[in-house]
């Protein structure tokens, strides 16, 4: 036993698990809403995707066990394995190729709807449109429909539980969020 | 001695041939001339490395295996599916049959609406012509159908394949079993994507939409060869190896159609029509070799290697053109095992894994990622102490990619202790630690940065303690204490703002108390408290609580009967720490904002009328108070919920079964002084599966 605890402590002393010492931020500061009411995590969705400076106030909105769904033709007409396991994890490197492979980007959330609101849980659906130009995808505009269900966790954090994308039928294209995010997974 | 001698130097000279044949396997395999991908990679068609080899024992005689079906529906406030299979699998001395089919319908029924239809259908005919020559024949056909419920896209795929198998199995020479395979599959694939948008009518013309309508037919003969290798070349040593090559030139005719129609009478326009033939031949070889030595005694050593070159061609929806994907993989591994003695063991990995992919319509996934990754954990085992640590490290770099090239470096530590103190009291441990850090290529710009300023850090730590106290054999405590951590740090000062740490303290206790053969008295009690603390903007700190009792009673009334309390008690709180004094001096204190109490009261009854059939009903109640700490503002809400249904696991006639539930569930509202709150919501779920043997 005591083996064990010796080299545990000793891994962690180590400094093998310690960070980079990061820059200091200075005046720069996201403007990160406080996730304890539902509305703030939409905002931050709207606020902070797509940005670098923005990814950890957009992933610290997201449940650790997220669940996304993306379009069955989104799915089907994507190379084999590009929307498999989409956790957490993955969504914050996707997340992180596309701010830092955008050139320009806009997202706009526009004709929201409560499609479910309770006291520990709420869905809402926004039609969006994204504007994007960037060096890997010659694509430059996504439209959709994204359902979103935030749930109240026992910390009283407000979170992104499920996910929901699909295709807009008043839209331009057919080109979806879920499109834009399997164009930057790579590698992993 | 002599004989002895002897005997020792033929089995050296044996080993020595084996692990000389060995290496020359493992250097081919990391060698091998990579399979021609060629300009133009391959088929549509799907390869199948892994076809099977007919094993002895499908000829194993079971004339009058039955058929089996099963079915399966299920319902609830968003979504229906509804499944059906059935399988046929009769074997004979020499023939074995297997037929099997699959269909399933799911509908989308509240979010958008969208329906998906699948069905797979396979059926395969093994004959065993010699002792060592089996003749094979299968067949499938699969199809998928999707559609958004909005109709604005609706999705095809058909997949139908016809192979013609012969397999040898040569007769053992000095110990080697070796087995060649080779097959010849006719295949054909249909793809169709059909998207219809509505277009905005000018003055004086008809509502219409504009149609567009892409297919593929790829239609192929795919030729593939496979063989495997075992040789226990002496005792404790065995080679072991694997090839597949394949080859197919499928013509792929690819139809383009955009037009416009009217939404109501005939009529429409053609915009425009594209169609191409292409054909593309496609080559797939991968081999694959281990050398496991198992000589000494608690020890065990496998080294493997394998090589992968395949290529893919197919009509790809998503970019309207013909993708042609080629993949070419690399992996060495190392592994060692070592028990010394029963009890205490170490494990040892060592992988060397690269992996190429090359797309020629969608370059920008484009990767070339090269892992290297070493893990070894230790574990010891007695009558009262269970233990292991494991240790996990890994660098894969990422080139080639359009963006994200760089390195990430993964830590992790992961150890679980469990110790017998005396009697009946146990003490147990958790603890893990991870980083992962992401290491982006640099691209030097015009600030005087010397790292990209994507680079991140993320680290995680999460430790427990507990104990467990057995009373009696059915009644127990346990007492629990964790901490869990997690840093997330961006480096650069353009990104760092939003570093923040959140740190959970969680205590908890459970109680299990049986009073007597019926009656039981569960109690959990949880208090949690998260941290959160933002490296740069103090301001933003915040801490949260919360505070669970949960008691349950649950007494079986008679053998046909059960009766169910529950009650659970939930307060939470959260709020700010006030901000340094000027200079940075002072204590931060810690003010709530918000409070929550909450209670629950849950009753339910159960009563099995007969066998197999149990009716429930349940109804609860619970009550909410909200308080806003500085406004002063209160706010408390109730809602009732009654639920009742039946559950079914019965069997019937021949072996049919039946299980499931179906349920309706109530909700509504009251006392409420909170706009919009009140209401109520009403829903039948409904889940049942069927099966019979025929």
């Amino acid at each position: 036993m005591a083996v064990f605890a010796f080299v545990l402590a000793g891994g962690v002393s180590c400094d093998l698990f310690e960070t980079r010492t990061p820059n200091d931020p200075g005046a720069n500061t996201f403007p990160c809403a406080s996730l304890d009411a539902a509305e703030n995590v939409y905002t931050n969705i709207k606020l902070a995707y797509g940005r670098g400076d923005g990814l950890a106030c957009y992933v610290s909105s997201l449940a650790d066990n997220i669940v996304f769904d993306f379009d069955d033709n989104d799915s089907l007409t994507a190379p084999a394995g590009q929307f498999l396991n989409w956790t957490k994890a993955i969504e914050q490197r996707v997340a992180q190729n596309v701010a830092s492979g955008a050139d320009e980007f806009y997202l706009q959330l526009r004709d929201s709807v409560i499609v479910l609101s309770q006291s520990d849980v709420e869905t809402r659906r926004y039609a969006y449109e994204i504007q994007f130009k960037g060096s890997g995808i010659p694509d430059t505009l996504f439209q959709g429909l994204a359902e979103i269900t935030v749930r109240k966790n026992a910390g009283g954090q407000w979170l992104v539980g499920e996910w929901v994308d699909r295709p807009d039928p008043a839209g331009t294209t057919s080109r979806t969020w879920g499109y834009l995010r399997q164009a930057y997974r790579i590698g992993f | 001695m002599k004989a002895i001698r002897h005997a020792m130097l033929r089995g050296a000279l044996h080993a020595a041939r084996g692990l000389a044949l060995a290496l020359l396997l493992l250097l081919a395999a990391c060698h091998l001339p990579r399979a021609p991908l060629g300009p133009a990679p391959a088929a549509a068609q799907e390869y199948e490395e892994f076809v099977d080899v007919v094993p002895d024992s499908a000829f194993e005689a079971k004339p009058k295996i039955p058929v089996s079906y099963q079915t399966s529906y299920q319902y609830d406030q968003s979504r229906d599916a509804w499944l059906q299979s059935l399988g046929y699998n009769p074997s004979w001395k020499n023939l074995a049959l297997g037929i099997s089919g699959e269909t399933s319908t799911t509908e989308d029924v509240l979010k958008f609406g969208s329906r998906s239809t699948n069905g797979d259908f396979f059926g395969r005919l093994d004959w065993r012509v010699k002792p060592r020559l089996v003749l094979s024949m299968s067949g499938r056909n699969s199809m998928s159908s999707i559609s958004d419920g909005i109709q604005a896209s609706t999705s095809n795929q058909r997949r139908n394949g016809l192979t013609f198998q012969s397999q040898y199995s040569a007769p053992p020479i000095k110990k080697v079993q070796l087995t060649v395979i080779g097959s010849t599959e006719f295949q054909r694939n249909y793809d169709l994507r059909l998207a219809e948008r509505a277009l905005t009518p000018k003055t004086g013309e008809p509502d219409s939409v504009a149609v567009q309508r892409d297919s593929s037919f790829a239609s192929g003969r795919l030729d593939a060869v496979r063989g495997t290798l075992s040789w226990p070349f002496a005792k404790g040593f065995l080679l072991s190896g694997s090839a597949y090559g394949s080859q197919t030139k499928p013509i792929t005719t690819v139809r383009r159609f955009r037009g416009t129609d009217p939404v109501a009478g005939d009529g429409g326009r053609i915009d425009s029509i594209d169609i191409r033939r292409v054909q593309l031949p496609a080559d797939n070889a991968i081999i694959g070799g281990g050398l496991t030595v198992d000589r000494i005694r608690g020890t065990k050593v496998l080294l493997e290697s394998k090589r992968t070159g395949t290529d893919q061609v197919y009509f790809d929806l998503g970019q309207l053109k013909v993708e042609q994907l080629s993949n070419d993989g690399r992996t060495h591994h190392l592994r060692v095992e070592v028990v010394p003695k029963p009890g205490i063991g170490f494990n040892g990995d060592a992988v060397l894994r690269r992996s190429l992919k090359e797309y020629v319509a969608r370059p920008n996934l484009n990767a070339l990622v090269t892992t290297r990754q070493a893990s070894g954990m230790i574990f010891y085992s007695s009558a009262f102490s269970q233990a292991f640590l494991n240790f996990d490290v890994s660098r894969a770099r990422a080139e080639r990619q359009s963006t994200g090239n760089g390195n990430t470096i993964t830590r992790v530590v992961t150890t679980n202790l469990q110790q017998r103190v005396f009697g009946r009291l146990y003490l147990m441990g958790l603890g893990s630690a991870t980083l992962s850090s992401y290491r982006y290529t640099f691209v030097p710009d015009s600030t005087d940065r010397t790292f990209s300023k994507d680079d991140r850090d993320v680290a995680s730590a999460f430790a427990s303690v507990g104990a467990r106290y057995a009373v009696t054999p059915r009644c127990s405590t346990t007492v629990n204490f964790s901490i869990s951590r997690s840093h997330n740090v961006a480096i650069d000062s353009e990104q760092s703002s939003g570093n923040i740490a959140t740190t959970v303290y969680q205590v908890n206790a459970a109680l299990r108390l049986p009073l007597n053969r019926n009656l039981s008295i569960w109690q959990d009690y949880i208090a949690t408290a998260t941290d959160r603390a933002f490296d740069y903007d103090q301001d933003r700190d915040g801490l949260s609580r919360n505070f669970r009792i949960e008691t349950s009673i649950a007494d079986t009334l008679f053998p046909f009967a059960f009766v169910r309390l529950d009650h659970r008690y939930y307060f939470f709180d959260q709020g700010e720490f006030s901000p340094l004094e000027a200079g940075g001096g002072g204590a931060r204190l810690y003010a709530p904002t918000t409070e929550q109490a909450q209670q629950a009261l849950d009753g339910r009854i159960g009563i099995r009328p007969v066998q197999g059939i149990t009716l429930i009903v349940k109804q609860s109640l619970t009550d909410t108070v909200n308080r806003d700490l500085v406004t002063g503002k209160q706010s408390e809400t109730g809602q009732w919920n009654l639920s009742y249904g039946a559950e079914i696991n019965r069997s019937f006639w021949n072996g049919a079964g039946l299980v499931g539930s179906i349920r309706r569930e109530e909700r509504y509202n009251t006392q409420s002084n909170v706009a919009g709150a009140l209401g109520s919501e009403n829903n039948w779920l409904v889940s049942i599966q069927f099966q019979k043997d025929f």
